[in-house]
């Protein structure tokens, strides 16, 4: 037994909030240069909640189990606004490139908008936090992973080695993909000679296998939505000619190919971007009763808090008042972002983007809950689809509220994931989201800097980008940044006037009918399920069919002994091995390609 | 067996609609193909250009045999004849590209919003279907759980039973010790006065794994028997009862004494409240 320690319990103190903020920083300067090398984000939650474990509990020898969740809650809180800029606003900068006229933007605009989206991000949670957490019940598996970190010290022998092992496990396994001894995917096409139209590959990510053995039979509606878009939807339009034929294509193969990239990007993509649309209007109309008891018992807990002295809860206050405050830093930067943006549409632009950002928190919330994928760039791309045309095609305001909701939107992931961490080890929410509050700022100031500062030094062409001199030179220190090149051609595309809005509109429908379900979210999981390429969904349902299989003939209790520790360690150690193999990709250690 | 026929609709009607959903207009196919042969134009002339820069290289340091006879420069010159492909021609003899805005909307619906309606429709049906089914196993299923003790209703009550026990042992025994100047153990109290940390933690532990998953698993019943407003009422305090079970439980890992007494009341109180709103929702249902 702990020798006992008398006094208040260690939560929210300045070693939390220091340590949180240094490595909030270093992680966001970091994830940064990642994005716009490697084109993608991660989650600091893990290594922060690690060097908590290491320097509060093992170095001060007195951090405790929720003060470690505060430390993790701090870094994490910043450095998930790295993502939020990386995918959007070097975009900008990248066309300025061909069009020097978009590269005279305003930079306050930008920054507040990020710094509003950042708030907004948490605000938006306050209520959210009851409905998904406590009421939905979702999983949030890198939650429960960093839960798994944080309890470890009072969790036994037996369920440590487990989570290590876990952990161990997938390091070697990711490594072994990165350095090309495992394909990144185990392609049962080619193995059994199965058409592309009925896809059968499995990504080979441990991370993902372990969200899905967390989610276990709560995972099954998105495995069953990709069966369904793939196993069903794709071999019926593949053979009722509805695709058109390539010209020229030298085989069938070749033919079938062409095909299905046709009706994943143009078909069956933007449909699922719809559904998650739908499902999370409809969710919000299906689920309204609930929403209104959490917030009314938010009320009842701030008011009971502060007669006692001690609230648990934010109170709602907080949300309306920070929602309103968000509207008017997103009409201001709106109206300032460009000289041709009127009153009336800068005011259009802010209400249009709040409430965009509301559904978005949903969606993120609901997708994260469930899966741990994000759909970040497909709620960026609606936001910028929805201001080009309120703007009349202004690329510099879109782009503005783009960035405002991808920054909000992975703030409310992070969020939702680290107060599910802080519910498993008792934090107070109120804490959580008051240091979360505390350090918004931060990021996006960090994130925006360090990414101006790479864009400077790469003279007339950019720092990042194709065509920047250190990618047309081939140089390791080319940043390609293909998230924003994304954007960019999305933009692009725009201004052709090619949004598939039929197919938006016709997901949102059917998103909605889906959400009427009893089920959660079903319309968002199944939408989401069309989102992603199918072997995520592969991979991930397996995870499902694992528990579901194993808790039927182990029960539950099995379950949460065996099962959990190792599923939270598949997805630690391959966050961990993949941030380390991302440093030593920077360092020129080893390739993009391998070693 | 109502709930399977509303699932089946749902999945049914789910493809139906999907499948029109994703449907390309005629509009979107030409652009395809128009966009397709340019880009199979395009690739070709790639190729071709890379098999001529191979071939001069190869060929140049011979000097044996003419650069025309090879099979790579025949298909430049036949890649040369072909007519480079037209953009399709809409009615009013204008390029067509695929439709923008509101006409995608429209042209879609034109040509698969019938399907589309019905998939929906089936869709409706089946959550219908699946919502009564789902409702009437709830409450037959509450009804066979009832007799077990393992129905909502009696887990809360045990709850709220187990959490006095406790905070009765933890916190009212405690001040009995201070009060004789801690030389006794009972139950959770060791020599010194203090709290047992290590007997808390186990005592939470088989509080969590008897009670609290169980009602996490059986909360379904609830929000089919009550209602999504009613089971909020009651899940609501019942999860903050459960997260200061958990932050007992993290107190007693580090070793902070102090917490625990007052989070077991926390704990006692919400899931009181938690007891009474499922004691309210089931008076006025069978009101």
């Amino acid at each position: 037994m702990a020798d006992p320690i008398r006094g208040p319990y260690r939560e929210l103190t300045t070693a939390a909030l220091i340590l949180g903020i240094l490595q909030g920083v270093v992680m966001t300067a970091a994830f940064v240069y990642i994005g716009l090398k490697l084109g993608f984000g991660l989650s600091g939650s893990t290594v922060a909640a690690i060097m908590g474990f290491v320097l509060l509990r093992g170095v001060m020898g007195k951090g405790t189990l929720v003060e470690n969740n505060l430390n993790q809650t701090i870094a994490s809180g910043i450095n998930t606004a790295s993502a939020g800029v990386v995918f959007t606003l070097p975009a900008l900068l990248l066309m300025s490139v061909k069009r020097p006229e978009l590269g005279d933007f305003a930079l306050g605009p930008m920054v507040l908008a990020a710094i509003a989206g950042s708030f907004m991000g948490i605000v938006v949670i306050i209520p959210l936090r009851k409905q998904f957490i406590e009421l939905d019940r979702l999983r949030f598996p890198s939650g429960i992973a960093v839960a798994s970190i944080l309890k470890s010290p009072g969790e036994g022998a037996a369920k440590a080695r487990l989570l290590m092992g876990g952990s161990a496990l997938a390091g070697v396994g990711t490594i072994l993909v990165n350095v090309g001894v495992i394909p990144a995917a185990i392609d049962l096409n080619a193995w059994f000679g199965v058409p592309i139209w009925l896809p059968m590959a499995i990504s080979v990510s441990f991370a993902n296998l372990g969200a899905g053995l967390l989610s276990g039979r709560g995972g099954m509606p998105f495995f069953l939505g990709g069966a369904l878009a793939w196993w069903v939807i794709s071999p019926v339009i593949t053979h009722s000619g509805w695709l058109p034929t390539p010209v020229n294509a030298p085989s069938q193969a070749a033919i079938w190919a062409q095909q299905a990239s046709t009706m994943y990007g143009e078909m069956i993509r933007p449909l699922g971007i719809g559904m998650l649309i739908g499902g999370a209007l409809a969710g919000v109309v299906a689920s309204y009763p609930a929403l209104k008891a959490a917030i009314r018992s938010l009320s009842a807990a701030a008011k009971s808090g502060a007669a006692g002295g001690g609230a648990e809860e934010l109170s709602p206050k907080v949300l309306y008042l920070g929602l309103a405050g968000s509207v008017v830093a997103l009409f201001c930067a709106s109206l300032l972002s460009d000289p041709g943006i009127t009153v009336g549409t800068a005011l259009v632009m802010a209400g249009a983007g709040t409430l965009w950002l509301g559904l978005a928190g949903l969606i993120v919330a609901q997708a994260t809950g469930a899966t741990d994928i994000s759909p970040l760039s497909g709620l960026a791309l609606i936001a910028v689809t929805l201001l080009f045309a309120i703007t009349g095609g202004n690329i510099v305001s879109s782009i503005l509220i783009g960035l405002t909701i991808c920054v909000a939107s992975n703030q409310c992931a992070d969020m939702m994931g680290d107060l599910k961490t802080g519910h498993l080890v008792g934090s107070k929410p109120r804490v959580q989201q008051v240091a979360q509050l505390a350090v918004a700022w931060v990021g996006p100031l960090v994130a925006i800097a360090v990414m101006f500062l790479l864009w400077r030094q790469g003279g007339a062409l950019g720092g990042f980008g194709p065509q920047s001199q250190a990618c047309l030179d081939a140089t390791p220190g080319c940043l390609p940044a293909p998230q924003a090149g994304a954007l960019q051609a999305m933009v692009e595309s725009l201004e052709s006037g090619k949004a598939p809005l039929d197919k938006y509109a016709a997901g949102a429908v059917l998103g909605g009918a889906l959400s009427a379900f009893p089920i959660g979210g079903l319309g968002v999981l199944v939408g989401l399920a069309m989102y992603l390429p199918f072997d995520i969904t592969f991979g991930y349902g397996i995870g499902c069919l694992i528990t579901m299989g194993l808790q039927r003939g182990k029960g539950a209790n099995w379950i949460g002994d065996r099962v959990v520790p190792v599923a939270a360690g598949f997805i630690i150690g391959e966050a961990l091995t993949n941030l380390t193999w991302a440093m030593l990709q920077m360092a020129g250690v080893v390739g993009t390609g391998g070693v | 067996m109502l709930r399977m026929l509303g699932l089946l609709l749902l999945t049914l009607g789910t493809g139906l609609a999907a499948v029109y959903g994703a449907w390309l207009p005629g509009t979107d196919r030409a652009d395809h193909r128009a966009r397709m042969a340019a880009e199979a134009h395009a690739a070709m002339r790639t190729v071709v250009a890379k098999n001529v820069v191979k071939v001069v290289a190869h060929a140049a340091p011979a000097q044996s045999r003419p650069a025309q006879s090879t099979p790579a420069l025949a298909r430049l010159d036949r890649l040369a004849a072909l007519p480079a492909p037209a953009a399709p021609l809409g009615p009013d003899g204008k390029t067509l590209g695929p439709p923008r805005g509101g006409d995608a909307v429209s042209l879609w619906a034109e040509e698969a919003g019938v399907p589309f309606g019905l998939g929906v429709l089936l869709v409706i049906i089946g959550v219908v279907l699946a919502r009564r089914g789902m409702h009437t196993e709830a409450i037959a299923a509450q009804a066979r759980s009832a007799s077990t003790g393992a129905a909502p209703g009696p887990l809360l009550a045990r709850l709220v039973q187990e959490l006095d026990t406790l905070c009765a042992r933890y916190g009212g025994a405690r001040a009995d010790i201070d009060a004789i100047g801690g030389i006794d153990a009972n139950g959770g109290i060791d020599a010194n006065g203090d709290i047992d940390m290590d007997a808390v933690r186990a005592d939470v532990e088989r509080l969590q794994q008897e009670v609290v998953n169980p009602l996490v698993e059986g909360r379904d019943q609830i929000s089919q028997e009550f209602g999504v407003g009613a089971y909020a009422d009651i899940f609501v305090p019942f999860s903050a009862a459960e997260r200061q079970l958990n932050r007992v439980w993290s107190a007693c890992v580090d070793g902070y004494i102090d917490e625990i007494h007052p989070c077991l009341q926390r704990a006692q109180v919400s899931a009181l409240q938690a007891h009474e709103a499922f004691g309210a929702a089931r008076s006025s249902q069978s009101s």
